[in-house]
């Protein structure tokens, strides 16, 4: 019953953040993809903003890496981000002080201080003149949120609206290029017509033209194989700000519909990957699908972004699951999935290396729901659903390398990228406990005994520290980060693990947080447990 | 006599590493305190998911300072973290007189467990510098401190980013895990 609760107040807060355009920036900067809540003003905020508000000891949560009581949520739904502005951004002129771009915390700092500090820009009886400034200003800043209903919105629809009137930014988004194959656009509301928009080839969306901020998004179907199975492959490229970097999210499975957000946010990226099922049948263009009431389904997704900070990938549905592991020297933490008809319970397994893994195979539902947050992952897979026998398999798996934008944004098409060299793994000390650094199950873990665990976390740690002094000799370079060697045999799909070795094969560069505390620490991994 | 001297030998080559495990709750300070004792300097931190780990030398004793997030859900993942641990700093937000007994609870809980059986405890009563923050001796009633058996505790007020507070409570780990050796 807690379980229940629990999830349906953070249900709450999701709804609340996708309700409202506003919610989905940042209160306090141009960062798109908030995921934290500040609780002292009851906005959505940024990461880097939330660490900001807590020097001015301002209460801050992770949406997701929190528990939330039901006056917390309550709260937070009587405010919100909009609310907040017309509150502390009453009196305020983007001109005079343009909203700080997250990257730069001084600024982040001193406009927070501004803002809620200062109260520089509360509204102060007789300033009316402002205020009517204001109205505009929102008028216009949600403009965007009206051709809500309208089917054709393009991708890059976040781009032009929200950003408006806010930072002065407006000629350069006014005019973004749509050369998209794919004009479907990303919505919260589940629409049957989106199926149809899918296609057989792949649709790359290129929004590298677009400067201030970008969402990406594209829906693809492409089909194949001829026992009932349906690949849905999805790629988004979103560029976001003048620092941005090429993100991209690649999916693929066999829902009849899914949907992909990837919000590239420069420095740090989100990646924020939804997918759905809903009842209907495969897109049209499935040409040798079968109907998605199959009842084996599966989807396996990559998302690839170029992330140095957090990524986050969310998927709702049903199932629970929470994971821990580490991943690429970082920690990835609170994969958690919630679900109704959740029967089993997620196992879940995590381990250095560059990969993590979340298993749920023992989880009924059909759909999958987790968030994943993670520091430096250079891989994650999450499986979930039940087996072979049960109706639906879903699996997600998120691959989140660290890597520069291309030198041609125009990314070309092709979700698994080519490969290029192979980053080398640094083999600790000779003799290694076990073969390769293999992606290990939970019962693998289980049937390892205390020493061979023990073996095994030693060579994650060295590993991680060869890792950490590798990326910071490299750090001023194109360094490539030692990627995760394949999967220990027999683990996921076949499909899952060309993806998998696929990506592991691109030269990835590393990105080194800039300040310390970025992204999880380096060096050595404790031997995460079947939780 | 060779085997005397190896015994010595390991025991002072052991004596100069010790694995620090740093947990409290979310927004105590702990990551600004990591790096403060690193860098000697003030960073600008956001909360942690996951861990940070750094390496501080001081008297001689090489401290693997283990930061360990500390926000609500991922406070399940501290036990990976225990094994091996000599020294557990406790960070406690000295001006949130909210949490201050969900602090007790994590830390009582977590010194239940056999892994950290040995592990000594230094709480750092952080946040000394904002107003009406509780003062050590109430940080020490509140977390029940003085109930703990057959643990060696130590509480001492800090403000992480002058860096007051933390090397005296350095120096109480090192003269404690050193009388240990």
């Amino acid at each position: 019953m807690k379980k229940v609760s629990e999830k349906n107040l953070l249900d709450r807060i999701r709804a609340l953040q996708r309700s409202d355009k506003a919610n989905k920036r940042c209160a306090d900067c141009t960062e798109v993809g908030p995921t934290y809540v500040c609780l002292t003003f009851g906005t959505f905020v940024c990461t880097t903003c939330s660490g900001l508000h807590r020097e001015f000891s301002h209460k801050v949560k992770g949406i997701s890496v929190s528990k939330w009581t039901v006056e917390e949520v309550e709260d937070l739904e009587r405010g919100g981000n909009a609310k907040a502005a017309d509150k502390f951004l009453a009196r305020w002129d983007p001109r005079d002080c343009p909203e700080p771009d997250s990257s730069d915390q001084n600024k982040c700092r001193e406009f927070i201080k501004m803002k809620y500090t200062e109260k520089r820009w509360v509204e102060r009886n007789g300033d009316r003149d402002h205020g009517r400034d204001r109205d505009d200003r929102d008028a216009r800043r949600y403009d965007g949120g009206r051709d809500r209903d309208e089917r054709d919105r393009h991708f890059d629809r976040e781009a032009g609206d929200g950003r408006d009137g806010r930072d002065g930014r407006d000629g350069r988004d006014r005019d973004p290029k749509r050369h998209n194959d794919s004009d479907v656009p990303w919505n919260e509301d589940v629409r049957p017509g989106i199926a149809r928009r899918m296609t057989e080839m792949e649709t790359v969306i290129d929004a590298t033209t677009v400067i201030g901020v970008t969402i990406g998004e594209t829906v693809i179907g492409a089909t194949s194989g001829s026992t009932g199975e349906t690949e849905i492959t999805m790629t988004a490229i979103g560029r976001i700000g003048r620092i941005g970097r090429i993100g991209r999210i690649g999916t693929g499975g066999t829902f009849e519909r899914s949907e992909t957000e990837a919000i590239d946010i420069g420095r740090r990226t989100s990646v924020i990957g939804r997918m759905r099922t809903m009842e209907g049948t495969v897109p049209e263009t499935s040409a040798t699908g079968t109907t998605g009431t199959e009842t084996e389904t599966e989807i396996a997704a990559t998302a690839t972004t170029t992330a140095t900070g957090i990524a986050t990938t969310t998927a709702t549905g049903i199932a629970t699951m929470t994971a821990t592991g580490m991943t690429g020297g970082a920690t990835t933490t609170g994969i958690e999935t919630t679900g109704a008809t959740t029967t089993g319970i997620g196992r879940t397994s995590g381990i250095g290396g560059g990969m993590t893994t979340v298993d749920g195979s023992q989880s009924q539902g059909q759909t999958i729901s987790f968030q994943m947050v993670a520091g430096m992952v250079h891989m994650a897979k999450v499986v979930a659903g039940i087996d072979e026998k049960g109706p639906p398999v879903a699996r997600f798996s998120a691959f989140d390398d660290l890597c520069e934008p291309p030198a041609n944004p125009q990314v070309g098409h092709g979700s698994v990228p080519q490969p290029q060299q192979m980053p080398v793994p640094v083999q600790p000390g000779g003799s290694m406990p076990m073969p390769g650094m293999s992606l290990l199950g939970p019962q693998q873990l289980q049937q390892m005994s205390p020493e061979q665990l023990m073996q095994w976390q030693m060579m994650l740690q060295s590993q991680m520290q060869m890792v950490m002094q590798v990326l910071q000799s490299k750090q001023s370079q194109m360094a490539p980060v030692p990627g995760a060697p394949p999967n220990a045999p027999g683990e996921g799909p076949g499909q899952f693990n060309d993806l998998v070795n696929a990506f592991q094969q691109r030269n990835v560069p590393a990105n080194v947080p800039q300040a310390a505390g970025c992204a999880g620490g380096y060096a050595g991994a404790p031997v995460p447990q079947v939780s | 006599m060779g085997l005397l001297f190896s015994k010595i030998w390991a025991r002072m080559v052991s004596s100069k590493e010790m694995r620090i495990l740093m947990l409290g709750l979310d927004a105590a300070g702990k990551t600004t305190i990591l790096y403060r004792l690193k860098l000697a300097e003030v960073v600008t931190t956001i909360p942690t998911v996951g861990f940070n780990v750094e390496t501080v030398e001081y008297k001689n004793i090489k401290f693997n300072v283990w930061d360990v997030g500390g926000q609500d859900k991922i406070r399940k993942l501290w036990r990976f973290y225990y094994q091996g641990t000599d020294g557990l700093i406790f960070v406690v937000d000295s001006s949130d007189r909210d949490r201050i007994n969900d602090a007790k609870e994590e830390l009582q809980h977590l010194l239940q467990h056999d892994e950290l059986r040995d592990a000594v405890l230094l709480v750092l009563a952080n946040k000394q510098d904002l107003p009406y923050a509780m003062p050590a001796a109430e940080i020490v009633e509140k977390l029940e401190l003085k109930h703990l058996q057959n643990r060696a505790w130590y509480c001492q007020s800090t403000v992480a980013s002058t860096g007051d507070g933390l090397y005296e409570g350095l120096d109480w780990l090192s003269r404690t895990l050193s009388a240990r050796q």
